[in-house]
Order: C-alpha cells, then sequence, then structure tokens
C-alpha cells in the first residue's frame, strides 16, 4: 500500500514533482492524489507549461534518428487506413432469435472460433483509439462528434437496451469514420469497460474499447458493418466475448 | 484529413491522426518538437547518444500511448519535453551512467554548472522568459536549475544548497509560481494552446 498524502502534503511537491525531483515513493504517492484531485493536476500541468519554457537552445535532431523510429514502428499493429482483419467465422442464430438473442449466440460463437493475429490488431486498434476517446482530446474532439452527428451523409443507428430504451447512438461517415456517442449509457465500476463491436454478416468484430465511463468515442467501422453493439468486459476488453450485448443497433 | 492538412494542424489534431496510425502525423510532431526534446535530453545527459535513446523512446511512446497525451492538460510541447526530462532523468540515476554524471559534475559545481538563463534561447520569447527567469530571487533560481538542468531530487539539492528540505520544495514551486505569473504580464502564453 502506497503512501497516503493529504491535499496539503500533496500540494507542498507539486513544484519538485514536476521538475522530477521526487524520490520514486513519493512521486508515486502524488500521482495516487493528483488522479483524484483535479486542482492538483492542474497545478501540475501549468508548473511543467513553464518548466517547458527553460528548454535549452532548439538544436537539429540527429540524422537518421527519424529512420531508427520508424523502423521501430514497424513492430506496432497496421494504419487503421488498411485493411481490417478478416471477420471471424460465426453461426448463423437461429431463426426465431431476436435481435439481442441473434448477438448473444454471435458472441457464444465467436468465445470458440480461432482468432488470428489480424484479429487481435483489430481489438489493439480499438483499445488504442478508445482509450483516446477517453481522454476526449477536450473540446476538439466534441466538435468533430457533433459534426460527424450533422453530416448529412452519415448513416446513423441507435444502440437500444433490451427494453427498447435508446442508450447510445452511432454514425458511420463515407470514408468509414464512425463515432458513438452517449445518450443514458450508465457508467460502469472501474474494473469494467464498454466494448464496441461492428457486426458484420454473422460475425462481430472488436472497433474499440470504451472505457467504464462513455461521453463519445471514435472508431474506424468496417465497410460491411450492418450495425453495432457494446458489451460491458473486464478492463482492458477481450478478443472474442461471452457477454450479452447491453446495447445493440442495426441500420 | 489530408497529409497536406497535417503542417496546418492543431498539436491536437495530430495526435488524434496518430491514434489513427498516421505515421505522417507522428512525423509532423516530430518535425515541430525534436529539436526541442533532443536539446534538453542532450543537456541533461551530456551524452548525444543516450540523448538519441531517449527522443527515439519518447516519440515512440507517443505512437504506441497517444492517449496518454491530453490536450486539457497542456500543449504537446510540454508533454513531450516532460516526457524527456522525466526519461533522461531516470537514466541519470540509473548504475549505467552514474559515472558519465560524475564526470560531468567534475566539472560543473553547483555553483556554476547550471545557468538557466543562458539556456533559455529556443522561444520567439526567449527574451521575455530570459527575463523572467532573471527576475527570480537567486535562491530560488538556483534550485530550479539544480532540479531541472542537474536532475536533482529535491533531497540531494537540499544537500548541494545546504538547506533544509522543506525550504528547497516551497521555493521550487514559489519560483515556478512567479515566473508564470511573470510570464502571463510579460505577455508569454503559458495557457494550454498550442506551442
Amino acid at each position: 500500500m502506497g503512501r497516503e498524502l493529504s491535499h496539503s502534503d500533496a500540494g507542498e511537491l507539486l513544484g519538485v514533482y514536476a521538475l522530477d525531483a521526487l524520490d520514486p515513493d513519493e512521486r508515486d504517492a502524488v500521482e495516487a492524489h493528483a488522479a483524484e484531485c483535479g486542482a492538483c493536476q492542474a497545478e501540475i500541468t501549468q508548473h511543467r507549461e513553464v518548466a517547458a519554457f527553460l528548454a535549452p537552445v532548439w538544436t537539429p535532431a540527429p540524422d537518421g534518428l527519424w529512420d531508427r523510429i520508424v523502423e521501430g514502428l514497424e513492430e506496432t499493429p497496421p494504419p487503421l487506413e488498411m485493411p481490417l482483419a478478416p471477420v471471424v467465422p460465426m453461426q448463423r442464430p437461429s431463426r426465431r432469435s431476436r435481435p439481442m438473442a441473434a448477438v448473444a449466440a454471435m458472441v457464444a460463437v465467436a468465445a470458440v472460433a480461432v482468432v488470428g493475429v489480424l484479429g487481435f490488431k483489430v481489438l489493439d486498434d480499438g483499445r488504442r483509439i478508445d482509450s483516446m476517446n477517453q481522454q476526449a482530446l477536450g473540446t476538439e474532439f466534441q466538435r468533430t462528434v457533433n459534426a460527424a452527428l450533422a453530416d448529412p451523409s452519415g448513416h446513423r443507428v441507435n444502440l437500444q437496451s433490451a427494453d427498447g430504451a435508446v442508450k447510445a447512438e452511432a454514425v458511420v461517415l463515407p470514408d468509414g469514420a464512425g463515432f458513438l456517442t452517449n445518450k443514458s449509457l450508465a457508467g460502469l465500476p472501474s474494473d469494467h469497460t464498454y466494448q464496441l463491436w461492428a457486426l458484420v454478416g454473422t460475425s462481430r468484430i472488436s472497433v474499440g474499447v470504451l472505457g467504464p465511463k462513455v461521453a463519445s468515442a471514435a472508431f474506424r467501422a468496417p465497410t460491411n458493418a450492418a450495425g453495432f453493439a457494446l458489451t460491458d468486459e473486464t478492463a482492458g476488453g477481450v478478443v472474442v466475448s461471452t457477454n450479452n450485448p447491453v446495447v445493440v443497433g442495426k441500420f | 484529413m489530408t497529409a497536406m492538412s497535417l503542417s496546418d494542424a492543431s498539436d491536437a489534431t495530430l495526435v488524434v491522426a496518430i491514434g489513427r496510425w498516421r505515421q505522417d502525423a507522428l512525423a509532423e510532431a516530430y518535425r515541430r518538437h525534436a529539436g526541442a526534446s533532443f536539446a534538453l535530453a542532450r543537456r541533461l545527459l551530456a551524452d548525444r547518444q543516450l540523448a538519441e535513446e531517449v527522443l527515439q523512446e519518447v516519440f515512440l511512446r507517443l505512437w504506441n500511448q497517444p492517449d496518454r497525451f491530453d490536450s486539457e492538460r497542456g500543449s504537446l510541447r510540454s508533454y513531450l519535453l516532460a516526457q524527456t526530462h522525466g526519461r533522461s532523468v531516470d537514466l541519470l540515476r540509473s548504475e549505467t551512467s552514474r559515472r558519465r554524471r560524475e564526470e560531468r559534475e567534475a566539472r560543473e559545481t553547483a555553483e556554476h554548472g547550471t545557468d538557466i538563463e543562458r539556456e533559455v534561447m529556443d522561444h520567439a520569447v526567449a527574451e521575455q522568459v530570459q527575463e523572467v527567469v532573471a527576475g527570480l530571487p537567486v535562491d530560488e533560481r538556483k534550485a530550479i536549475e539544480l532540479a531541472y538542468f542537474g536532475g536533482h531530487t529535491y533531497r540531494q539539492v537540499a544537500v548541494l544548497l545546504d538547506e533544509p528540505e522543506g525550504t528547497v520544495k516551497s521555493r521550487i514551486r514559489s519560483g515556478l509560481r512567479k515566473m508564470r505569473v511573470s510570464m502571463v504580464e510579460a505577455g508569454v502564453s503559458v495557457s494550454w494552446a498550442e506551442s
């Protein structure tokens, strides 16, 4: 168990924290406090902005360094502009299945489906995009979402819970950029996350791990997505889900 | 967002594009900020090769974890410099760089080794920043110098300056606050705007 700081004690350490002048145990304690304290986080930000002005003379980065960085990127998943992962084969749901039951059936089959490397990469992309969405990247991101929702060329779909309530709305633009916005989704415990799935044929593909509290999110939609579903998963998301969707919507 | 528009894109937009695996967005972030980050790492580490390693790590981290940057909490420049500083300090305090540090400290005493008035020449606002730094009380300026450029913990700074630890903590915080106020008064943007 780490040391807990009072607000006053943490405050005294904010300046030295911003300059990386703390021992690890104190640094961890400040970070734990600041994670729950907006005032301290704001002061750290202010100190770091000031410190940035102390940086020494701008020096051209060494020749060849960018090339080495690019080489390092090759180990990361491919750009989202590249084709998405192949659809995981799934059984067709029974004819009697209602939409929610159909999605549940997909999940059950997906749980035993072989998920290839590319399938994992799609999940990884989703985690990446989604965690960024949780940061929200400020008002600029929200403006982008609002513009997408108002775009007449977008395909929109309401995501509904089992009782028919519209809990979220998604829109997909012609270029495949997708956006989801929360209407009335409840927050999940901090060790859970919403995970967004594209419904493609009888399969579903992870397109985003949204975190426990969703405001708005961006994702990359498969061109042949027939709809979307959200599941409640453990934090970090899953490659295949065995949970029933919380909400689902089809175009 | 097309590649052509990236040069005009805000830092927040760049990072969104990086989140979508746009390598050209990372290249634009590198073009804007690598020079300052490299200069800081080299200044701290006094070792070009280690500075290059830090820079490489910082930009790979931006690629792999773009969500760690939050435009609501400052500019991309300050974020990358903070990352650079943190990683450089980690190296400075590591065993592998102990000898380099000792060699450097043999050349640079606490009294004469750092001079942030001379260091601050990177910005269009350099003159104002220099004046702000020069306007700090000497004891506050010296504590900030030793912590920021020396990579010392505040406890080490206290020993170097023969002052109580609490005094050093207070001086650093007070000095940073005064700098911010003075920069605002001098018209230097220290808001969360893009650099």
